[in-house]
């Protein structure tokens, strides 16, 4: 999965100033998505085609994202796991594309074929 | 929200809770797995046949102790509930008695929550203090989370002696609450971009929480029933979130408000058996009460959200007014209505579920504005209260700004209504109402405006200077009056409107006439190609993206595969590529893109995009120079035909050189009367005349417009289209448009792009005998 940059930086005022002169250098990483190894398409962040209508869109590289797909921060989508040498980190869960609901065993349904294939090819007298 | 109790910091909270209440109270010997996040880890393990005398000794042991311990804390808080579990003495199966177990110490923890929360404050009172708040705060949270895991063991056992041996473990989908209420805060992250890319049944769940932080009821009712009736899933969510409310498994509301466990089971049991969709059709009769329960889903949808949240607050918008945060409770208006609500789950309880759920919901769910809270003021308490507006006014105090193209255009508009206003009523005496100007008329009302002249003093050179840095500037369109003046070192610009606006026409050719002649000139000026410039917003992708899409169309197109063309690169393909591959193609008359565009946004992906080329357009070739471009093919429509037919009449008319009655003139603009309908006929005819191009022209008439797209995307009146960058095609850009990291249609066409081995691996596999698992779809080979 492509590596992720989080910018989590914090502004003392909303300035359009300080604002424009954080955005040059963010975002500098996109996410894949609703691909093999790639998140979700509803854990991606979601702009607002209103969005166009700000200078920052227009200014900066803040403008990328209307465009290219970057992971959203949810904090429901974050654990913190401690592993059995000992070492802590945070690992992201549940918003890959093809990430089973941990542990739960949760699958996406069969397919539709599967279901016509099972009632067409499957004799009664075996069930 | 959350998969299971581990996830959803159930475990925690109830760990949190027996600690303090170790300190309290003689906690008997807790086994280790009784905290278990499943009682598979428990039960046919190793656990259960431990060393030491086995889980049954340990079992035996600890609830006979519980159930005491939870008798001791209930009769401290106060609440009469007692006896939880006394009857059993754990002489059941072991499933049976390590459910009870753990069911008993959640038990003891919701019971000793009530006791934590009594001391601060009681039910229905609120503590004033930080401190206190955040302590509440904490304890309504673990209390809900100790409720739920009760209330699901409680089910499991009741299943399990009632239907036997088939019934899932307790989990925290047991029961309806908000830790497994859906997660909706990706579509109430839309809740600004309009209906673009969401379905029916989302866009009316998203406009039940969009419109129920709105502190007025106008328009409430239409959209609650319409939401109803024409979304099905709308009403199942409502009814989920209808059963959460009533039973109060939710961390809104005071602990002790929350039915005994035992009793809530019993109302668990008879909610699931009744369907509640009638209730929400009940319920919409209250729409106050809806509105209350639809904040609660709100307030739970975006409790996670945390950055958005703290953004937010900073607006003090209603919606973090209503998520609030860790160190303040929920405002009280939604306390206040979940009581309501769980008094209706008390109700239904005492009538042993005699009384309808829909007469108990008329019973106990009522609002009205109160104002109790002066008595407790003294001891550090207030009595909650319930007011309409208690979110707010309701919108954020976020300023749009004006933007200084939109200030000029309403000077233009006044200067043109200046000259226009006379010749208007000049018409007018003669019998013939001016609703458009022919081409003379055009030109000499335009020469005539106050505002054009003006800039028409600036020099060709200043001119065209001007002009590009206003086509350079991408936001040039979107600034303000300050902004402009300060982008050409013009001194004291600044608009009267704290938005950057101004407040009247007055006032905006005051704050322009500060920058002076030339200024005002050039601003005007600047304001003027600014807002053509903002019909068309280009944006470049980059050159990965420009690669990717080139290849597309050259597969797309076929061009590659001419022999004559097998030597040649990708950028000498593009230029034998057609032009409306390439191309936007756009009919300025009609406003219509006419290239083959996948506008669905992905949502009808089982079906390919296969379309081609462009729709109710015409090839014109030019004869001297043999260029070949594409015209719209569209009839003219009945508006253009009466504009042309006025034109004529204006021409034949030449009312310009009829004689001016200047009584009549005068009598007409000086005489006002409300009831003429000349004013709003003059503002509407003044309105098209200004806006009007020089002379009609139909569609077809000129050559369309055509925007090169390959590696950009472009903004063309409020639209954003896109090639796919996988197939080449047309698309209206949706955000669900992208796939890996790259704009996509959704709807990749293999068969079109000649890419035969992804198709083969997306068709059905032909059909054989042999027989297939229904589940995993595996099918038997042996």
């Amino acid at each position: 999965m492509t590596v992720q940059s989080f910018s989590n930086v914090v502004l003392d005022s909303l300035e359009h100033t300080e604002i424009s002169s954080v955005a040059k250098n963010m975002p500098s990483h996109t996410s894949k998505v609703t691909c093999k190894d790639g998140y979700k398409s509803d854990a991606m962040l979601f702009v607002d085609e209103n969005f166009a209508q700000n200078a920052p869109q227009r200014e900066t590289s803040l403008s990328a994202l209307s465009f290219k797909p970057v992971v959203r921060f949810c904090s429901s989508h974050y654990r913190y796991v401690s592993d059995t040498t000992g070492k802590k980190r945070i690992v992201q869960v549940g918003v890959g594309i093809d990430e089973h609901l941990d542990g739960l065993g949760f699958r996406e349904p069969p397919s539709v074929r599967v279901n016509q294939g099972a009632a067409n090819f499957t004799p009664h007298n075996v069930v | 929200m959350f998969g299971d109790f581990e996830d959803s910091g159930t475990v925690d909270a109830l760990f949190r809770l027996c600690s303090d209440m170790a300190l309290e109270y003689d906690m008997p010997d807790l086994p280790s797995w009784i905290l278990d996040v499943r009682m598979d880890f428990i039960i046919g393990t190793e656990a259960e046949s431990g060393s030491e005398g086995g889980l049954k000794e340990e079992v035996q042991k600890v609830i006979p102790a519980l159930a005491k311990l939870e008798e001791k804390i209930m009769i401290d808080a106060g609440l009469s509930e007692s006896k939880a579990g006394s009857s059993d003495d754990g002489g059941g199966g072991s499933v049976h008695c390590v459910c009870l177990a753990r069911l008993l110490l959640g038990a003891c923890c919701e019971a000793y929550a009530i006791l934590k929360c009594n001391r601060i404050c009681h039910s229905g009172i609120r503590p004033t203090g930080l401190h206190a708040n955040m302590k509440m705060k904490i304890i309504y949270k673990d209390s809900c989370h100790a409720a739920v895991w009760v209330s699901a063991h409680a089910q499991y056992l009741h299943d399990i002696l009632h239907v036997g041996m088939n019934v899932s473990r307790p989990s925290l989908h047991t029961i309806k609450s908000e830790l497994n209420e859906n997660d909706l805060s990706e579509l109430f992250s839309r809740r600004l971009a309009g209906k673009n890319g969401v379905n029916n049944d989302a866009a009316c769940m998203l406009s039940l929480l969009t419109r129920c932080t709105n502190p007025g009821s106008r328009g409430w009712d239409s959209i609650l029933s319409t939401s109803l009736e024409e979304s099905d899933g709308t009403k199942r969510l409502c009814a989920e979130a209808l059963a959460v409310s009533i039973t109060g498994m939710h961390s809104c509301i005071h602990p002790a408000s929350r039915l005994h466990w035992k009793k809530r089971l019993g109302l668990i049991i008879h909610l699931s058996e009744k369907s509640l969709l009638n209730s929400v059709t009940f319920l919409c009769r209250n729409p106050i009460a809806f509105k209350e329960m639809i904040r609660r889903l709100v307030c739970n949808t975006v409790s996670s959200s945390y950055a958005s949240n703290d953004a937010l607050q900073k607006l003090e918008h209603p919606v973090a007014l209503l998520a609030g945060n860790i160190q303040r409770l929920c405002p009280d208006g939604v306390e206040l209505a979940s009581i309501a609500f769980a008094a209706a789950g008390k109700e239904i309880v005492r009538s042993r579920g005699s009384m309808s759920i829909e007469q108990a919901l008329e019973n106990t769910v009522k609002f009205d504005q109160q104002d109790n809270g002066a008595a407790l003021k003294v001891a550090g308490q207030r009595a909650i209260q319930w007011s309409p507006a208690y979110l707010g006014k309701g919108s954020s105090s976020i300023h749009s700004k004006v933007a200084a193209a939109t200030v000029a255009s309403n000077i233009f508009a006044v200067a043109f209504r200046c000259n226009f206003i006379p010749f208007w009523a000049h018409c007018a005496s003669n019998d013939l109402r001016a609703s458009r100007l022919n081409k003379t008329q055009h030109n000499a009302l335009h020469e005539m405006n106050a505002a054009t002249k003006l800039t028409m003093h600036l020099t060709l050179q200043e001119q065209l200077e001007i002009q590009r840095i206003a086509l350079k500037l991408p936001s040039s369109g979107r600034m303000t009056l300050e902004d402009v003046g300060k982008l050409f070192g013009l001194e004291g610009v600044r608009g009267s409107s704290c938005n950057g606006g101004s407040k009247s026409i007055t006032d905006a050719v005051n704050t322009i006439g500060a920058a002076g002649a030339k200024g005002a000139a050039i601003i005007l000026h600047f304001c003027r190609v600014a807002a053509i410039s903002e019909d068309i917003l280009i944006y470049d992708l980059g050159k990965r993206t420009y690669d990717m899409q080139l290849r597309a169309i050259i597969k797309r197109s076929l061009v590659g595969q001419l022999e004559s063309n097998s030597k040649k690169s990708t950028e000498d393909l593009l230029k034998v590529i057609p032009e409306h591959t390439k191309h936007l193609c756009a009919c300025v008359e009609c406003k219509r893109v006419c290239n083959a565009i996948a506008t669905d946004g992905g949502s009808k992906w089982s079906s390919s995009f296969n379309e081609i080329g462009t729709s109710g357009s015409m090839i014109s070739t030019d004869p001297q120079s043999s260029n070949v471009h594409l015209r719209c093919a569209k009839r003219p429509s009945t508006s253009i035909k009466t504009a042309i037919a006025f034109e004529e009449e204006m021409d034949t008319r030449m009312i310009e050189a009829d004689e001016c009655k200047d009584y009549a003139v005068r009598s007409m603009l000086q005489t006002y009367n409300d009831n003429s309908g000349i004013a709003p006929r003059v503002r509407r005819d003044a309105k098209s005349s200004l806006e009007q191009r020089e002379c009609s022209i139909a569609c077809g008439q000129d050559a369309m417009l055509s925007i090169p797209i390959v590696g950009k995307a472009i903004r063309l009146w409020e639209n954003w289209y896109a090639l796919c960058s996988f197939c080449g095609c047309f698309m209206r850009f949706h955000q669900s448009n992208r796939f890996e990291a790259e704009l996509c249609c959704m709807r990749c066409d293999n068969s079109m792009l000649g890419d035969k081995s992804n198709e083969d691996n997306k068709k059905p596999k032909e059909s054989s005998n042999a027989p297939a698992c229904r589940y995993c779809g595996k099918v038997c080979t042996s």
